[in-house]
């Protein structure tokens, strides 16, 4: 291969930081011609002061989705931890219980569960509040995911570490808060933040049960402007400037918990 | 150390580890446990320090009394300490915080202490100015300085050492074994499984010949080396020469 080329092109430990960006742009810009080729070739002229009126409107839905982001993901995390530790129970019952609720959640559509939820639990168990149960239905949906994911990291740390916190003389309780889980979380916060991510786009799906989110909202703003093209970009972006900074955040994370094994 | 054990027996699944042990050792500084790999060493070790229980049999170790039950192995285990071949420091954190985190959160001890007693020990143990290193940064003879100022710290009754050595290169044994002979030297009662030979007849003061999960051989440290009565102890300690 040429060798200029490969300076440019391929990705060694010597590459600088400008070549790095100039590969980063180009594929961005590579992303875009793609995207301003297609609207050429359909004859579109975007007009996204068509959305101004509704700015209110969506800066409230933006805060929704956010909203419903925290507390569903504090939700899923607790949920998540609770039952990868049934899932390790002595007792079977425990053990059982989470097995059938991971196989449950995780082998049926989300679409049928909030359903299923709304219909059925939320009217049995008298729950008005939509809010409250979109986050209870993606704490739940998304709790088993994130169990699989600390099950994971709990069974991925070497039995060594239990017998030598145990020889030590710490309690199970110090024994996880101080040795097992610092490390199960350095090795579980990549796919744990990729669950958040997943989760910010699934609270989409409740807008089946007319929960106003981000999404609903732009759909409903589409059926009064018709200009879908600029009312879906937006929604792609607005959901990107959630996760983006989300992966960023995971980067920075990663980086502080970092230590080799 | 006074240490009796009776009819100890360990299976796992169909292997029996452990056939029907019994023996006393009325009284010892260090007694060390040699004999082929697989043959129940680290086993009985690893019951004597309270990690693993018996199938069935009793052990005295000075006044206590195994197995205990759930809520007493706790006890047992804060007052004795183990060093493992494999090290089993602590990878997320540094030499010293592996030192002090048992002694802060098990023991009681204020964060400064423990800092300052963990410092003192890594000097002791020739490694402070590893002190802020992961274990991932340390050769293994260091990480096994660590492991063994970590045990040491907290003051054991006992210490149980299993095969301290055989992860380690052999240039880098030696230091290791330095270690261990400054914990005889600071009175410590150790119990140490080990294929080191010429370090096993220098420090023990009694001997334990192991093998297939029977106990071949025991006694004085002298004796036991210098005259062994078995003919597999003695073969094996011919080999190991």
């Amino acid at each position: 291969m040429n060798k200029t080329f490969r300076k440019i092109f391929v990705e060694d430990k010597n590459t600088s930081k400008l070549i790095k960006s100039f590969n980063g742009l180009s594929a961005f810009v590579i992303l875009a011609l793609i995207f301003i080729f297609s609207v050429y070739k359909i004859n579109y002229k975007f007009d996204f002061s068509s959305i101004l009126p509704y700015k209110n409107k969506i800066i409230k839905a933006y805060a929704t989705t956010l909203m419903i982001g925290i507390f569903s993901m504090i939700g899923a995390l607790i949920i998540g931890t609770v039952m990868a530790i049934f899932k390790r129970s002595k007792y079977m019952i425990l053990k059982y219980f989470s097995k059938l609720y991971i196989e449950l959640i995780r082998g049926t559509p989300f679409l049928i569960q909030i359903f299923f939820f709304y219909f059925i639990i939320a009217t049995a168990f008298g729950l008005n509040n939509k809010y409250i149960l979109g986050c209870i239905i993606l704490a739940v949906f998304s709790g088993a995911y994130v169990t699989e994911i600390i099950r994971g990291g709990l069974e991925s740390i070497s039995m060594s570490q239990h017998l030598s916190a145990d020889s030590l003389g710490f309690t199970i309780f110090q024994k996880y808060r101080y040795v097992i889980f610092p490390q199960v979380i350095k090795r579980i916060l990549p796919a744990l933040t990729g669950q958040l991510s997943t989760l910010i786009k699934d609270s989409s799906l409740l807008s089946v049960i007319a929960v106003s989110e981000l999404s609903m909202n732009i759909l409903e703003i589409d059926s009064l402007n018709f200009h879908t093209f600029e009312n879906l970009t937006l929604l792609g972006i607005l959901y990107l400037t959630i996760t983006i900074p989300i992966s960023i955040l995971s980067k920075k994370l990663e980086r502080k918990y970092h230590y080799e094994t | 150390m006074k240490l009796k054990f009776k009819n100890v027996c360990k299976n796992y699944g169909n292997q029996v580890v452990l056939n029907n042990l019994t023996g006393v050792v009325s009284n010892a500084k260090a007694i060390v446990i040699i004999g082929p790999s697989g043959g129940g060493k680290s086993t009985l070790l690893r019951i004597l320090a309270g990690l693993e229980d018996p199938d069935s049999g009793k052990i005295t170790l000075n006044n206590h009394i195994l197995p205990k039950s759930h809520k007493d192995i706790r006890e047992y285990r804060k007052q004795m300490a183990v060093v493992f071949q494999a090290f089993n420091l602590f990878p997320h954190l540094s030499a010293i915080d592996n030192i002090a985190l048992p002694l802060e959160k098990v023991h009681n001890f204020s964060k400064s202490e423990s800092i300052n007693r963990g410092y003192k020990l890594l000097e002791q143990f020739k490694i402070e100015e590893h002190k802020d290193k992961k274990p991932n940064q340390l050769s293994g003879g260091q990480k096994q300085r660590v492991a063994i100022a970590r045990a040491f710290a907290l003051n054991p009754e006992v210490m149980f050492l299993d095969e301290p050595t055989s992860a380690l290169d052999p240039d880098l044994t030696y230091e290791v074994l330095d270690a261990i002979k400054e914990l005889k030297r600071n009175n410590k009662q150790l119990i140490l499984v080990t294929h080191e030979m010429k370090f096993a007849r220098e420090i023990g003061d009694y001997g334990m010949f192991i093998k297939d999960g029977i106990i071949f051989e025991s006694g004085e440290a002298n004796a036991f080396f210098n005259n062994p009565k078995s003919e597999s102890l003695k073969r094996f300690l011919d080999r190991g020469m």
